[in-house]
């Protein structure tokens, strides 16, 4: 049975892992949490990025900042990382330049998806990186308005305007 | 589309689209890279140097939104109220009243002696200056004013703008301004004091920063300084008078300036009024909007009197300042200076964080005319004329009322 770090982590004490054996253990720790939330963070930060590479790649170093920060000085990782995952993806969408050219040397997602679902993804992938992120947080994750502007810190307000805006333009693309 | 969901057809569609994207996204185990990314983690702690800066969990941003830059902390999130036109003329107006301006023709750069006021002559620039500067990819133009600023001074110019700096955090400046009228000496709210000016009759006055005044019938002489003794900037003021009164050209080397300043060579000035451009752009992605402002002959200069911190590169300022709504960055000692934010007028922004602001003022770079034509075009109004119109920053109509 894999460790759980719900059960394990959350009660360890800071300073874990200053010990070699420490370190072992929280790393086993950490691994074991990778296999249990890896493909969640994943489809996650694809949805946020557009782009599986990057979400893998931002997913790791989410997992590797959760290690550096020490499990037990984090009451709850899932959230934790959660929110790291997001977070990364909004510095990638900062890295503006850096993002254009690695698209423009992608193939097109391979995911193959009912005609109206394909529609909408490639609507979905016009809007701003700011709609799109709070589209992706309410509508997958199906956060409330107030925790998704938690999430991306924001004003709650701003992610309203940022769905309804978002929402309207995905609207008039399906239906051009 | 389910019957039994109540939500507009278009928010069920997205829930599916995104479960369904989700759902077929192949991943990888990639285990092993993370144990090894894990052990370098633990390479880095047993050396001491745990790379804080790449920490974006939710521990590394403090609650009020702001991103703690280690090593650059002066810069905060940009958040003042944009000045209007009308506004910015009084606040341009007030600013005058406390701003010397200060331009270069060439900049003189430290070599790093602490011998006090030893100076040499940077190599001068060998591109011609348009004075329009854009940023990066990414940002499109919204709109361009500008506002013209009376010195206050009218008639009184030709006159002469001089700077000299200390860089590092915290740097001391010296900025010196004379025309060839007397004006009011002093400062209006600030209390003033005479002094002596090598036997001249001088006023002082001293708050945030010091403000020294040689008035006569010909020649008017301002400094401001920061971080400078009176004493030290009644001696710079001696040793300028004493050169124009030997008929000499003004050498920095002479003046007596305190240990580790950098200076400016000056620089005359010919005509009475200065203008700076707002250039406002948004940003395709988002839509956030900033604005920068370009100045040709130096009244942000300013800056130097009030930066936090100041480093010189290729015989250029950059200066970073203020904290919170008040913070800033700027280029001066060019042709042209360049500032992100306040102080007086600077543009507001409550969506960039520090870290981005940097990296958008970082790519800020002088272009051709043509480009910065094209640039323009991509907004149909909003514009000034006469920025359309002038063939550089340096020209007229930019250069006449």
């Amino acid at each position: 049975m894999r460790p759980r770090l719900q059960d394990q982590g959350a009660g360890r004490a800071r300073g874990l892992g200053v010990s070699e054996p420490g370190r072992e253990a929280d790393r086993d720790l950490l691994l074991a949490l990778y296999q249990e939330e890896r493909e969640g963070m994943v489809r996650l930060a694809r949805l946020l990025t557009g782009s599986v590479v990057i979400a893998e790649d931002v997913v790791q170093d989410a997992f590797v900042q959760l290690y550096d920060r020490g499990l037990g000085a984090v009451d709850q990782p899932g959230a934790y990382l959660r929110r790291t995952v997001v977070n990364l993806c909004h510095s990638h969408h900062r890295r503006k330049g850096v993002e254009t050219r690695w698209r423009a040397r992608q193939p097109p997602p391979q995911v193959e998806l009912p005609p109206e679902l394909d529609e909408m993804r490639r609507a979905l992938s016009t809007l701003a990186d700011r709609q799109r992120e709070a589209l992706v947080l309410r509508f997958y994750l199906d956060l409330k308005v107030e925790d998704v502007a938690a999430l991306l810190d924001r004003p709650a307000g701003t992610v309203k305007s940022d769905i309804h805006r978002g929402l309207a333009a995905l609207t008039e693309e399906i239906t051009r | 589309m389910s019957t039994d969901d109540p939500r507009p057809p278009t928010e069920q569609l997205l829930s599916q689209t995104l479960t369904a994207t989700a759902l077929a996204t192949p991943t990888t185990d990639r285990s092993d890279d993370l144990r090894r990314a894990l052990e370098r983690a633990d390479g880095r702690k047993d050396e001491g140097a745990a790379d804080l800066g790449r920490d974006e969990g939710p521990a590394a941003a403090p609650p009020d939104g702001t991103v703690d830059l280690g090593e650059n902390p002066v810069i905060d999130v940009l958040r003042g109220p944009r000045a209007s036109p009308r506004r910015r003329g009084l606040i341009l107006a007030s600013a005058a009243a406390l701003i010397v301006a200060l331009a270069a023709v060439a900049v003189l750069v430290d070599r790093g002696s602490d011998r006090e006021g030893e100076v040499v002559a940077a190599p001068p620039a060998t591109a011609p200056a348009t004075g329009w500067f854009l940023p990066d990819g990414g940002w499109d133009v919204v709109s361009v004013e500008t506002d013209y600023l009376d010195t206050g001074q009218a008639g009184a110019c030709p006159c002469t703008l001089w700077a000299a700096a200390r860089p590092g955090t915290d740097p001391a400046a010296i900025n010196l301004a004379e025309s060839g009228a007397s004006k009011d000496a002093g400062l209006p709210g600030m209390p003033t004091e005479p002094i002596d000016v090598g036997g001249r009759p001088g006023t002082v006055s001293q708050g945030a920063a010091t403000f020294l005044t040689v008035p006569s019938s010909d020649q008017h002489l301002r400094l401001q300084a920061r971080g400078v003794d009176v004493e030290a900037l009644v001696a710079v003021a001696d040793a300028w008078l004493d050169q124009r009164e030997a008929g000499a050209e003004i050498d920095p080397a002479e003046l007596g300036l305190p240990a580790g300043f950098v200076a400016t060579a000056p620089q005359e000035k010919s005509w009475d009024f200065e203008h700076l451009l707002a250039v406002r752009i948004r940003e395709d992605d988002t839509g956030r909007e900033v604005e920068y402002q370009l100045v040709p002959t130096g009244w942000n200069r300013g800056v130097l009197a009030s930066a936090s911190e100041l480093t010189v590169e290729e015989g250029v300022f950059r200066v970073a300042g203020g904290t919170g709504d008040e913070a800033y960055l700027a280029t001066v000692g060019g042709p042209t200076d360049v500032l992100l934010g306040p102080p007086f007028f600077g543009s507001a922004t409550d969506e960039l964080a520090p870290a981005e602001l940097q990296e958008l003022f970082d790519g800020l770079h002088e272009v051709p005319t043509a480009d910065w034509r094209a640039a323009l075009e991509q907004t149909d109004e909003n514009v000034d004329p006469d920025v359309r119109a002038a063939p550089d920053l340096f020209s007229a109509p930019l250069t006449g009322p």
